[in-house]
């Protein structure tokens, strides 16, 4: 089972961040890294398969499939700026792991704002 | 006396009696058949002698409905497709989403999903209310047209102008400019406003967007009790201005000596002929008022099926933001849809009531 291997590399990865911050505090947060990036890759291509899925969904919505896009990307942004600032939050560095999330909102942001730009567009000329 | 009689036969077998045909090509006809070839692929005049001939006109009714139904139901599915894709798509990233601690994020991705069916969905409504215009326009239009025509064979029928009848045709434009003026802004606003407060998740402009659809339904049936007054005005003032003109005529025509009677009966003949023709043409403006609105009433109909069927199907799976913004939007074509079918019966009626008058 999948997430058994899930389990299995969380809970190593746990246990040596531990042990390896009684000796070198260095090694013990290279350890948490890794194990998040080692199950992160692990997780990454059952995301592909719902991206799959998603795009197969939405694959008569020709016009709109660029939107889904952008939703799929504010997604992953989302994903990719949490993890990274709760690893620097683990670690004592909360002003980082804030900084992180207020670039990933900026990035969702620009991309959202086409968007957002279109849909103002319409409804400007709906109400005219 | 022999010479006098033979003059007056002479005389008689001179005397045209017109049928319904000859009616038909002296009418001027012009100016409704160029409105009515503008707005449908009908032709007026042969419409009037089918009817007037009795034939069977069902079959062309069901034909340019019926395609249009057929065509529509299938770009409904599509539609329908469209939405249920959609909003299941926005339900799965809304999911996805919920594991993303900074709530500001989750709900800023949320809104982007909602955002795009909103841009979707407005454009329907835009639709449907050009819809409810260019119907109006055309109706409006055709029945302008019309009018000459209905008070020649009013006249040719010696009931005396119905002088009503122009009101009733009148007060009904007013009210169809009432809607477009006052019905469709207000119905415009009352989406907009609920839409953003169901998006904002503040319920701020409750009261607000529920007072601006209230006002629709109030103005609707305001035009509603206008239209009944002006009818019940033209059936008080005109139908007995008519009646009394009609039998003075009569009467002049049949002291003509001689000849009175023998013309007063010819004179009948081409009465009920012009009756059967000025009923024709009540009929066919009818028919024609029938095709011209039914099409645009079964698309707005169709379309707001559309999003309520969406949003009764997407409930399991999406939050309720997006089912309401589904939801309002099918809401609003029904509104649409409710004006326009009190349009169209209100040129049907007076159209009913101008040919009550063609008697």
């Amino acid at each position: 089972m999948e997430i058994g291997k899930i389990a299995a590399l969380g809970i190593i990865g746990a246990v040596l961040s531990v042990i390896l911050r009684e000796e070198k505090r260095s090694y013990s947060m290279l350890t948490a890294i890794m194990t998040c990036i080692l199950i992160f890759a692990f997780i990454l291509p059952y995301m592909s398969e719902i991206i799959e899925s998603i795009k197969k969904i939405g694959g008569g919505l020709n016009i709109y499939s660029e939107y889904i896009a952008v939703m799929i990307k504010a997604l992953a942004i989302a994903y990719v700026s949490m993890f990274t600032s709760q690893l620097c939050r683990d670690f004592g560095q909360s002003s980082i792991g804030d900084k992180i999330e207020l670039g990933g909102k900026v990035i969702i942001l620009i991309n959202a704002v086409s968007v957002i730009d279109d849909a103002a567009y319409s409804i400007m000329r709906f109400m005219q | 006396m022999r010479y006098i009689l033979v003059f007056i036969i002479s005389l008689l077998i001179c005397v045209n009696v017109y049928g319904e045909e000859e009616i038909l090509d002296r009418l001027d006809m012009e100016a409704v058949e160029k409105a009515v070839d503008e707005n449908t692929d009908l032709s007026f005049k042969e419409l009037i002698k089918a009817v007037v001939s009795g034939q069977d006109i069902s079959e062309l009714i069901k034909r340019d409905i019926g395609d249009f139904v057929k065509k529509k139901l299938s770009q409904s599915k599509s539609s329908i497709r469209n939405i249920i894709a959609l909003g299941i798509i926005c339900g799965l990233i809304n999911i996805l989403s919920q594991d993303i601690n900074d709530r500001s994020v989750a709900e800023l991705i949320n809104i982007t999903g909602q955002i795009i069916i909103l841009s979707i969905a407005s454009v329907s409504i835009k639709n449907s209310i050009g819809l409810l215009k260019d119907c109006t326009e055309s109706i409006t239009d055709i029945i302008n047209s019309a009018l000459p025509l209905i008070m020649t064979v009013t006249a040719l029928t010696r009931q005396g102008a119905a002088a009503g009848g122009a009101i009733l045709a009148m007060g009904t434009e007013a009210v169809a400019k009432g809607i477009d003026a006052v019905v469709i802004p207000l119905l415009v606003m009352g989406a907009v406003l609920k839409t953003v407060n169901v998006i904002s998740n503040r319920e701020i402009l409750d009261r607000l967007s529920e007072l601006f659809m209230s006002a629709v339904s109030w103005s609707l049936k305001v035009c509603a009790y206008a239209f009944v007054f002006i009818m019940g005005l033209e059936r008080i003032s005109g139908g007995a201005v008519g009646r009394s003109a009609g039998s003075l005529l009569k009467s002049a025509v049949k002291m003509i000596p001689v000849v009175g009677d023998i013309v007063g009966g010819a004179g009948d003949m081409v009465v009920t002929a012009v009756l059967a023709v000025g009923n024709a043409v009540g009929i066919v403006l009818i028919i024609v008022i029938v095709i011209i609105s039914s099409i645009p009433l079964i698309e707005i109909g169709m379309t707001a099926l559309v999003y309520k069927l969406a949003a009764a199907v997407l409930e399991p799976i999406c939050d309720k933001t997006t089912i309401a913004v589904i939801d309002i939007i099918g809401e609003a074509n029904f509104r649409v849809m409710a004006a326009l079918f009190i349009v169209n019966a209100m040129f049907i009626m007076s159209l009913a009531v101008l040919m009550c008058s063609v008697r």
